[in-house]
């Protein structure tokens, strides 16, 4: 029959006291389940193109490249039957975006910028949510509460410091 | 009394729930400036790196690429085809002469159907003049020349087009021979033909618009840029409808048939401007102002005689 032995009983302790404290690490939301939508608004280009007779470029091949990797598409698609083709580039990659836009062994290279002469809004400036007031107070009484708890374990007298310590290993039942 | 192996004081004189609560407080001391440290701004995006790079910068660098210049008639010369009013047409040599071959690195990009300037931050030239011939080739483009390039995103390219001075198309910036044969018809009726242009024309590109993108030198490799003519500019194709924009504007075949004797034409431009209706020839000189292409792109003619 196995039982706790005193040495069992404080490993244990205090492996469920670090579980304890390792889930209030835990980010909130994930206990409650939370869905959080925000907005943003981005540029969105609408490209037209036409022959110099003026006849649409209709369903014509459309690639995309991105400032960053000019020889990787970004994106690609196709005009509409009007020669129509909206671009949305990320807003977050500010320079100049390239479309190129062929139909029947005739093209052209659309250059389109990207940055801060572009129109752009959001609803809110960051991804991640604000901290409400209550939210920072808690969080400024845990950085506190931590430093003086860590101080106050290392202030405490450890007779047996002297001794070299072992590593650690996981718990292990023992049998009477 | 059995020791246990790494202690945080002795049992007896610490509370365990003091213990406890310490190990609590310091977790939360852990975790909050994890949290506290969470961005509240969006993550910030890496400058793009833009090309071209600026001269100087381009013309520091210790090592250099290669950039090649080609000439290419496309499958319409190499392979024929059939122009818009109904000519099979085959090309045995279509000789064109290129000089002043530059290649340029622009910002802002140039674009040729606009009225902006080309802005070179950086360049590199084949002076020639190179006669090339755009059908008998052993690849499916020939070859002008290469040359040293300081790495960057060559997006320009420009040419003349200037008589050539020795060899058989001396004399003429662009001559074509080939034959015609009507696509329903008698072999017969089939026509030789040579047509000879001395027009002096040059031509302003953009970037090269293809399939894949080029100009892209980089140290220790090659890269090539492409001056294309479109010769079914000229001719039509009969693979397009009439109403098409190409066969609007392109001559055809018949108002040269109609002026060959016995089977064969021969003819250059001044003979042409003389056989041919003024609308016709005015017609040719403005597709012959359109001829030069970057792949698929564009050109800017920028200077043409008559």
């Amino acid at each position: 029959m196995y039982t706790f032995s005193p040495r069992s009983w404080n490993l244990y302790r205090r492996l469920g006291l670090g579980l304890l404290g390792l889930s209030l690490l835990m980010p909130a939301r994930a206990l409650a389940h939370g869905v959080e939508a925000s907005f943003r608004a981005i540029p969105t280009f609408q490209i037209e193109a036409r022959y110099d007779s003026g006849e649409p470029m209709g369903s014509a091949q459309v690639t995309v490249f991105a400032p960053t990797d000019p020889t990787t598409p970004w994106q690609e698609g196709q005009t509409d039957a009007a020669g129509q083709f909206l671009l949305q580039p990320d807003p977050e990659l500010p320079g100049l975006w390239q479309v190129r836009i062929r139909q029947a062994g005739h093209g052209v290279l659309l250059n389109v910028p990207v940055g801060a002469d572009a129109t752009t809004a959001a609803g809110i400036s960051s991804s991640s949510p604000p901290f409400g007031p209550l939210q920072r107070g808690v969080m400024a009484a845990c950085v506190i509460w931590g430093c003086l708890g860590t101080a106050l374990f290392f202030s405490t007298p450890r007779p047996g410091s002297k001794a070299p310590r072992p590593a650690f290993t996981a718990p292990a039942l023992e049998q009477d | 009394m059995k020791h246990t192996p790494f202690r945080l004081g002795t049992a007896k004189k610490r509370d365990p729930l003091g213990k406890g609560l310490t190990l609590v407080l310091l977790a939360l001391g852990m975790g909050s400036p994890l949290v506290a440290c969470r961005p509240v701004s969006e993550p910030r995006v890496e400058a793009p790196e833009r090309e071209p790079a600026p001269a100087s910068l381009a013309q520091s660098e210790a090592e250099t690429g290669t950039l090649e210049f080609w000439a290419n008639g496309e499958d319409f010369i190499r392979e024929g085809f059939v122009s818009k009013d109904g000519w099979v047409l085959s090309f045995d040599q279509v000789y064109v002469t290129l000089a002043d071959m530059t290649a340029y690195q622009t910002d802002p990009p140039f674009e040729p159907e606009s009225d902006m300037a080309l802005q070179p931050k950086a360049l590199v030239s084949l002076s020639g003049p190179l006669t090339v011939n755009l059908v008998s080739t052993p690849e499916e483009r020939a070859f002008l020349g290469s040359l040293a390039a300081p790495p960057g995103h060559y997006n320009a390219f420009s040419w003349r087009m200037v008589p050539a001075v020795s060899g058989p198309a001396a004399g003429y910036s662009l001559w074509i021979q080939g034959s015609a044969q009507p696509e329903e018809g008698d072999a017969n009726d089939a026509i030789d033909f040579v047509l000879k242009f001395p027009q002096e024309l040059a031509f302003t590109c953009g970037e090269y618009v293809g399939e894949e993108r080029k100009g892209f030198v980089r140290a220790g490799q090659v890269a090539d840029l492409e001056a294309t003519f479109h010769f079914d500019h000229l001719f039509g194709d009969g693979e397009l409808p009439p109403e098409d924009g190409l066969n609007q504007g392109a001559l055809g075949f018949a108002p040269l048939a109609a002026l060959a004797t016995e089977g064969s034409l021969e003819m250059d431009w001044a003979g042409l401007q003389e056989q041919l209706s003024p609308t016709e020839a005015e017609q040719i000189m403005e597709i012959l102002k359109h001829l030069g292409h970057v792949g698929e792109g564009h050109c800017r003619e920028t200077a043409a005689g008559s």
